[in-house]
């Protein structure tokens, strides 16, 4: 899926136009492949829980490798099956301005999709596609996550033509007043900018700095006991006694120390070079390009992924920086659509298409990004209020003292001395977090755009325009009253975002500014 | 979008009523009675069936329940009264507000919170009526946004007939027919 080749073609508007002529269409063959790979991957999560008691019995059924060899083939036997008869009862057809999938081989489905309603066209090439250049289209609707649809394999060209095809019929019913102006530009909306890319330093970087790792232990998470198993193995293999490397009682209290240090970093190197491999497996090749109306996202190494976003349906920005990203100078920029009603919204943020994220790219690429997004915002030029410090001493009472009065009961028995000062200095660090995290907290708001800076080590700002806003909530409670303090809570399609312990009157200001704004501002939220 | 729309900028300049100023109407004075009833109903056939087990002859509780059960009996009796006491206090505070483009609703007695809904950003309307709020003649308003199922607005505690009254206003209203 290089950009290189994204030209319009006559030869694919025509596919295209042939595959609209309302007859019911088959899909190639490879498709077999997809859904015998899917039915196992439906099969694996199934039966997960499956894997522990199978472990028990590995010894028993080791000793009969026959019966292993029928039950593979037959397990296997059954997936090609179930994919062939998924690939022959599919069927697809294309009308101007709707589509139709009947599928299902017990269940049967019969999906009826007009154009105009589909939020999101996703491009995803699974690696077993690749030799023969196929893509699976994946049609987000607003809706249900029932009514997701796919179209399991088209000729990649093919689809990225029909993909065009879909959102320019979806935004010229949308916008009637601006269907000439559409169609004039229907030639331009293939006319990609490519805003950003990241190469192999940028994704070592991200590795480095966003522990991916999970990726990882997700995948291996069947394999963990014979992992284990082997590395006792390895050891005795090369004379390591394990043992006595950790024994307190055989070595000075130094010598331990160096040695659980030692481990600590060994460990800590493995985990961030898989989560430097992670970064690369989801980000490679990442590209973020721009077309009239929306933002494209391509990357990933096995699987390609593609996923687009309209521009008017971004919600906020988040340009998230962790404490190692701080040291960096890098951060990640993210662009969140509504969540609701999104069909894998417990999917991970790599795959996830409610959030369009930028991996570590520099805060001048990030601005110029935001920037990009929503041209009026001024995110850089803002200077952020505090919060008042009430909100330390709502920590302090709240959880320090809590914490160091539980830790003192619970040592003073033993130790009077040893208690006061464990529980002191306890309180001292929880103290200084939420001195820390005071200082983070801090919000400005222009005529359009509310701007929220926070975080605790890293430091996080979100930046939505007002009249986005799907409700204002002002908080008081009795005891910040008498100060004249309020929390701001705001909610947004992409969910809420709360500002604690602000003057009432800046609360009030804000949300009469929000709904001031929707009296005259009429534009919809997507 | 059109230009005529953007002509609304005078009607919300010309009026003063900023969010503070607002008048607020209070619920129906049904709703207090109706939860305090609620809540005592619902503790006292806890008690009562605790009190039952423990007393009743047809077959043996076990020794620990004998030993403790008193102590389940406080703890609901003290939950009922807090929850009573709370609704005798509470539920005056609640209160809502309609404007020409938003709808709001305060409430909390040690937090308080008021929720403006701008009406444009309504999705769908709901009337709920449990069968106690039907014997009352009462019902709640739900107002549902893109912003999730855990940020629905509601209104309880109103006369059924200014439930239907005011959902219509809302659905009668320009910004959800033109723009919604």
């Amino acid at each position: 899926m290089d950009n290189s080749d994204f030209s319009q073609n006559n030869e694919d508007s025509q596919q295209v136009a042939e595959l609209q002529n309302g007859e019911w269409n088959k899909l190639s063959p490879i498709s077999i492949v997809y859904f015998a790979v899917r039915s196992i991957f439906d099969f694996a999560t199934t039966f997960f829980y499956l894997i522990p008691v199978l472990a028990i019995n590995f010894n028993k059924i080791k000793e009969q490798p026959l019966i292993i060899v029928v039950v593979a083939a037959c397990i296997l036997i059954i997936f090609i099956v179930m994919g062939v008869l998924n690939y022959w009862f599919y069927r697809f057809r294309v009308g101007s301005d709707r589509i139709e999938i009947k599928q299902g081989i017990f269940k049967k489905s019969h999906i009826d999709l007009p154009f105009a309603r589909i939020q999101n066209v996703k491009l995803s090439q699974p690696l077993y596609y690749r030799i023969n250049d196929y893509s699976c289209i994946e049609l987000d609707t607003a809706g249900s996550a029932k009514q997701e649809a796919k179209i399991v394999a088209l000729k990649t060209d093919l689809a990225k033509q029909f993909r065009i095809k879909i959102l320019e019929t979806a935004t010229e019913s949308k916008s009637d007043a601006f269907s000439s102006i559409a169609s004039a530009d229907a030639g331009a909306a293939s006319n990609e900018v490519i805003l950003n890319h990241r190469s192999m330093r940028d994704l070592v970087i991200h590795g480095l700095t966003n522990n991916r790792i999970w990726i990882f232990l997700g995948a291996l998470a069947p394999f963990y006991g014979s992992i284990s198993d082997f590395l006792s193995q390895f050891f005795e293999s090369i004379g390591f006694d394990a043992e006595a490397y950790f024994s307190i009682e055989t070595q000075a209290w130094w010598e331990f120390g160096l040695h659980v240090l030692s481990v600590a970093m060994l460990i800590m190197l493995v985990v961030v070079s898989f989560s430097v491999v992670g970064a690369i497996l989801m980000f490679y090749k990442y590209t973020l390009s721009k077309t009239k109306d929306r933002y494209i996202r391509r990357s990933g190494l096995l699987t390609k992924h593609e996923v687009s976003m309209k521009l008017s349906r971004i919600q906020i920005m988040v340009q998230a920086q962790d404490w190692l990203d701080v040291l960096l100078g890098r951060v990640n920029l993210s662009f969140e659509q509504n969540t609701s009603g999104v069909a894998n919204a417990n999917k991970s943020d790599g795959q996830m298409s409610n959030k369009l994220l930028v991996p570590s790219v520099t805060i001048p690429e990030s601005l110029a990004l935001m920037k990009n997004a929503m041209p009026s915002q001024t995110l850089a030029e803002q200077v952020f209020k505090p919060i008042s410090k009430r909100y330390i001493l709502r920590g302090l009472l709240l959880i320090a003292l809590p914490v160091g009065g539980l830790l003192f009961t619970a040592i003073f028995r033993n130790d009077l001395y040893v208690a006061a000062s464990v529980a002191c200095s306890a309180f001292v660090f929880i103290g200084a977090i939420l001195v820390i995290r005071w200082k983070r907290w801090g919000y400005s708001y222009d005529k359009e755009y509310f701007y929220i800076r926070r975080g605790l080590f890293g430091v996080n700002y979100y930046c939505f325009p007002m009249y986005k806003v799907q409700q204002a909530q002002f908080k008081q409670s009795i005891f910040i009253r008498p100060y004249q303090l309020a929390s701001l809570k705001v909610v947004l399609a992409s969910g809420a975002k709360l500002v604690p312990y602000m003057p009432a009157s800046d609360v009030k200001n804000i949300i009469n500014c929000i709904l001031d704004q929707l009296v005259i501002d009429k534009r919809s939220w997507m | 979008m059109s230009i005529e729309l953007r002509s609304n900028q005078q009607v919300e300049l010309s009026g003063t009523c900023k969010v503070e100023d607002m008048v607020l109407h209070s619920l129906s004075p049904k709703y207090r009675s109706l939860n305090i009833i609620i809540s005592l109903v619902i503790g006292f056939v806890m008690v009562a069936i605790i009190l039952l087990l423990a007393i009743q002859p047809l077959f043996s509780m076990p020794q620990k329940y004998l030993d403790y059960y008193y102590i389940a009996v406080m703890a609901i009796t003290f939950l009922t009264l807090w929850s009573v006491l709370h609704s005798y206090f509470a539920d005056p505070k609640k209160k809502y507000a309609i404007r020409e483009f938003d709808v709001h609703f305060q409430s909390g007695l040690l937090f308080s919170s008021t929720v403006s809904q701008p009406i444009m950003r309504i999705q769908h309307i709901e009337i709920e009526r449990g069968p106690i709020e039907r014997s009352a003649g009462l019902a709640t308003l739900q107002v549902y946004s893109a912003g999730g199922a855990n940020h629905a607005f509601e209104i309880p505690g109103l006369v059924y007939e200014k439930a239907i009254e005011l959902r219509q206003f809302i659905l009668n209203h320009k910004d959800v027919s033109q723009n919604g």
